[in-house]
């Protein structure tokens, strides 16, 4: 495939998906163009079927996605609930880091009168590790975690090691609410006995939408446009191979770094088309 | 639509160029695949076994438009040499350069 024929074909995607409402400066778009013209006849087929499934989350989005996760939940689960507590998923070591998990539970207690099935309930948002030890949850109160995207759910687990150390906060009563999250952590997670409130669940950009052998090859391809990208191997089809495809305000490190790694050809540097400016 | 561009378009589809020459017209990459998708729609280009490739009305199109594409005013496609320019010296001043400069 030439070069001009990924550009157009990517603009069609954009166009479907109405994505120049968010990319009003045409970033994402220059950056897939740049992309395009720098990779193998070969490799532009992948990167446009990837694209194709490609979820992007924008910032504005987040206040009507999280009130839809959390009015996911049918009433009658609701009906002797008091008390809600609020906490954000995040990793002991990352307590005083700005993360999406604070932003969200600030839109919860800004719109909580849009949550319309939370009318009799009272939410109490919790800041630190320190008061999670210490609630004591009723069996008329339930404890909710948030974010924005659970990728491989390994800050969830970090996460429920702290939680775990308080005996009142038992898995039936605790809720996991997010935007999006991967498929395979979400079976994981109702395994674990947590329910799950969100509005979108994202598949293996590869693994579930190829046969096994097509799998292989694909994976494969992946890997050569990846010896492009400095610093991928460790996040290579993603942080722990999660293959992700979803861009939120920012991109998770499980989306595939093609996506939002700088590619190197002959010397140059160029920007990704969901580029985490953080990654300089 | 701009023929120039158009020309410039099917030139880079059938010799497989770059499409860089059509973003040195000052056109955004947005602009050069609605370009793509126009000639596409207008039928000068088209598809055979999913290869782009010209259309009849495409290789005519671009045969009689590639001529006038081609810079003839040198002042069009030659920059101008500043780093190199010199400022004249005043009529009045002798010049008597280092006898180990002479490279003629």
């Amino acid at each position: 495939m030439e070069a001009v024929e990924a550009i157009m074909e990517v603009n069609r995607i954009f166009k479907a998906r109405n994505w120049f409402a968010k990319d009003t400066q045409e970033l994402a778009f220059n950056g897939f163009c740049r992309l395009f013209m720098s990779l193998e006849s070969h490799q532009r087929g992948l990167i446009l079927d990837l694209t194709d499934n490609y979820h992007w989350i924008s910032h504005g989005e987040y206040q009507d996605k999280i009130i839809e996760a959390m009015q996911a939940i049918s009433t009658d689960q609701l009906l002797d609930v008091k008390k809600i507590y609020f906490f954000p998923i995040i990793k002991p070591d990352d307590e005083n880091k700005i993360k999406s998990g604070d932003h969200l539970l600030y839109i919860i207690k800004a719109f909580k009168h849009l949550m319309t099935k939370y009318a009799n309930v009272r939410f109490e948002f919790i800041k630190t590790f320190d008061l999670l030890h210490k609630i004591q949850l009723d069996v008329n109160e339930r404890l909710y975690l948030i974010d924005d995207y659970i990728g491989s759910g390994e800050t969830f687990d970090f996460c429920m090691l702290e939680v775990a150390k308080n005996p009142t906060l038992i898995s039936s009563f605790i809720k996991v609410v997010c935007i999006a999250i991967q498929e395979e952590t979400q079976i994981n997670l109702v395994m674990d006995g947590y329910a799950v409130l969100k509005t979108l669940v994202v598949k293996k950009g590869i693994t579930d939408f190829n046969e096994a052998s097509e799998t292989i090859l694909k994976k494969e391809l992946m890997r050569e446009i990846e010896r492009h990208i400095p610093g991928s191997k460790s996040v290579s089809l993603g942080y722990n191979e999660t293959e992700a495809l979803i861009t939120m305000a920012r991109t998770p490190d499980n989306t595939f770094p093609v996506f939002w790694k700088k590619f190197k050809k002959e010397g140059k540097y160029f920007d990704a088309p969901f580029s985490r400016f953080d990654e300089i | 639509m701009n023929e120039n561009n158009l020309t410039l378009l099917l030139n880079v589809i059938k010799n497989k160029g770059n499409i860089m020459v059509l973003s040195r017209q000052q056109l955004s990459f947005r602009q050069i695949a609605e370009l793509t998708e126009q000639a596409v729609i207008d039928g000068y280009i088209g598809y055979t076994d999913n290869k782009i490739i010209l259309t009849d009305l495409g290789e005519s199109f671009l045969a009689s438009h590639l001529d006038t594409t081609k810079k003839r005013n040198k002042a069009e496609w030659i920059e101008l040499d500043f780093k190199n320019k010199i400022k004249p010296f005043p009529k009045n001043e002798v010049f008597l350069p280092n006898r180990s400069e002479f490279s003629f």
